[in-house]
């Protein structure tokens, strides 16, 4: 058996993320600052924490200087994921029709460039501009001109799509529910900016893990995590160690197992402090999810 | 396989007959060997003569094409060309890039008549591709595109972009007259002066964002100095041709 790994007084679990593939893209928005590309992102990223409520995950990557936009604009980097191909289309022609087409300012851009399957959102809500749209097309990539009140509204015919991965997590078991929430809050803060990952929940943090289905009602396809609901320690069967009365989770999405790999690894090192008793992940015995997040492999420690 | 196949013709004799060099495209050459390159006909006036005994071929199996030399009496320059890069170095006669389907047309000088426009007879000019044009070009830059991007930044001569049916005529310079007559989807991009056609109409003053990404994929794709103010600027608006469809434009720059 491997000696158990510590982090500065934080236990780390010999257990693993179970995560699951998913369809993703990068959306590149920019407007005429970055108050408004902000703006932008934030609506269009939405009611987008999970695909069991929302249809979709969402949420910004990163902010982007005018040098890294297609119009030398500030913008923002978005990533989307569902669960299938089809949907992820018909997500993105939704939320960029009623967000981004109506939001003063913006423009709309692939971020996926090099994607070789394609999603096409522009031409699809270029009939928005009811015969007056026009497309220009530079150095091989279409754009499509959509007149509206403001004066245009610039969108790429195509978006790119690729095999993500969703669900990868961890969760911070902590002293007190304030010790949580501040370690919870500096793994986000570490992760924030990572390339090709996004934490899809508010403010990256999920306090309502949930487990597959439901014990008393039958239709629900998830309810709540009672293994490490600290109120109901002596009713169920849980798996909180003495000591922890709280617990927040962490749930990212990714592009590509390195990059969830590269932020799990980040924020779990910023989870260790003064308080935290222990980091576990979360899974399902390794038999739904093909993709395996070890803890220990990820903090550079052999697996048991 | 070489990086580039780079051709460098004979200077003409002055007065002499003209080159005709439609079929030099780098999609044609992409697979032929450098002695089977130099085996290709080429009009010189009345003659047919093969490609090696005017010019000096180097390298082979690329879709990248050079010509050098003094080509400003030669016609037809990547007339045709669907795919690759062809560059020249110096200054082209009429005809360059006429029909053009697709790949990139780089003119170092300035080019004659007809740039980027249809075949005598025919109803359609470039459908696609891009010609970009260091110096200035003559009469009916672009007339009758269907799509793809010609780029002058210098001037260009009377009756540009004559019937457009959608494609994009950039002017750095001075546009002559009559231009955009029978324009119907097309675009015409003026950063320096010209005359608004009676048959178009004002329609704004606004900063289109199209014009950001295309000044942007200028200066990335082909080294162009693009001000600042004509990116960030802005720009009015005319529609026409209204006695076409209408739906195509005139955007001239106003002001930073």
């Amino acid at each position: 058996m491997a000696d158990p790994l510590v982090i500065r007084g934080v236990s780390i679990d010999d257990t693993f993320a179970e995560a699951f593939p998913m369809r993703g893209a990068r959306i590149i928005l920019t407007a005429v600052n970055a108050r408004w590309a902000r703006i932008a992102a934030h609506t269009m990223t939405g009611f987008a924490t999970s695909v069991i409520g929302c249809k979709c995950e969402a949420a910004i990557e990163r902010e982007l200087g005018p040098e890294d936009t297609p119009d030398g604009r500030p913008g923002v980097s978005v990533l989307f994921f569902t669960p299938d191909s089809a949907s992820l289309q018909q997500r993105l022609i939704e939320r960029v029709g009623q967000t981004i087409l109506t939001c003063p300012t913006t423009a709309c851009f692939d971020g996926l460039p090099d994607a070789p399957e394609r999603m096409p959102v522009g031409k699809a809500l270029r009939v928005f501009g009811d015969g007056y749209q026009s497309s220009k097309v530079f150095g091989g990539t279409r754009y499509w001109r959509i007149p509206v009140m403001e004066g245009e509204f610039l969108i790429q015919e195509d978006m790119g799509k690729v095999k993500g991965i969703g669900g990868g997590n961890f969760l911070i078991l902590a002293e007190t529910a304030e010790v949580a929430l501040a370690a919870a809050e500096a793994a986000v803060e570490a992760m924030a900016g990572m390339p090709g990952v996004i934490l899809p929940f508010p403010g990256g943090i999920v306090r309502s893990g949930s487990k597959v289905g439901a014990k008393r009602y039958k239709t629900m396809i998830a309810s709540t995590n009672d293994a490490y609901a600290p109120t109901l320690r002596p009713i169920t069967t849980s798996d909180l160690p003495d000591g922890v009365n709280s617990v927040q989770e962490i749930v990212l999405d990714g592009l590509d197992a390195p990059s969830i790999s590269a932020a799990m690894r980040a924020g779990i090192d910023a989870a260790c402090r003064l308080g935290v008793i222990r980091i576990t992940a979360g899974n399902y015995g390794g038999k739904l999810g093909p993709h395996h997040f070890y803890l220990r492999q990820i903090m550079g420690q052999p697996t048991a | 396989m070489t990086d580039r196949i780079t051709i460098t013709f004979d200077t003409l004799p002055s007065g002499g007959e003209g080159l005709e060099l439609d079929g030099i495209t780098p999609d044609r050459l992409l697979t032929l060997s450098n002695a089977e390159i130099a085996k290709l006909p080429v009009w010189m006036g009345r003659r047919s003569v093969p490609l090696g005994d005017i010019a000096a071929i180097q390298g082979e199996l690329s879709a990248h094409l050079r010509f050098e030399g003094d080509l400003a009496r030669a016609e037809g320059v990547g007339a045709g060309m669907a795919s690759g890069v062809l560059d020249v170095t110096g200054s082209v006669g009429d005809g360059a890039g006429v029909a053009m389907r697709g790949g990139s047309l780089r003119i170092g000088g300035s080019a004659g008549m007809r740039l980027g426009a249809a075949l005598p007879g025919a109803s359609r000019g470039m459908l696609g591709g891009e010609i970009v044009v260091t110096g200035s070009v003559g009469a009916e830059a672009g007339a009758y595109a269907r799509r793809g991007l010609i780029v002058v930044r210098g001037d260009v001569g009377d009756s540009a972009a004559r019937g457009l049916i959608a494609g994009t005529l950039v002017v750095f310079g001075r546009v002559g007259a009559d231009a955009g007559t029978g324009n119907k989807r097309g675009s015409i991009v003026v950063l320096g002066s010209t005359a608004v056609p009676p048959t178009y109409r004002f329609a704004c003053v606004y900063r289109p964002t199209v014009l950001r990404v295309l000044f942007g994929y200028l200066r990335r794709a082909y080294s162009i100095p693009v001000a600042d103010r004509f990116v960030a600027g802005r720009w009015k608006r005319y529609c026409g041709d209204i006695s076409e469809l209408g739906k195509g434009e005139l955007l001239t720059w106003a002001e930073a």
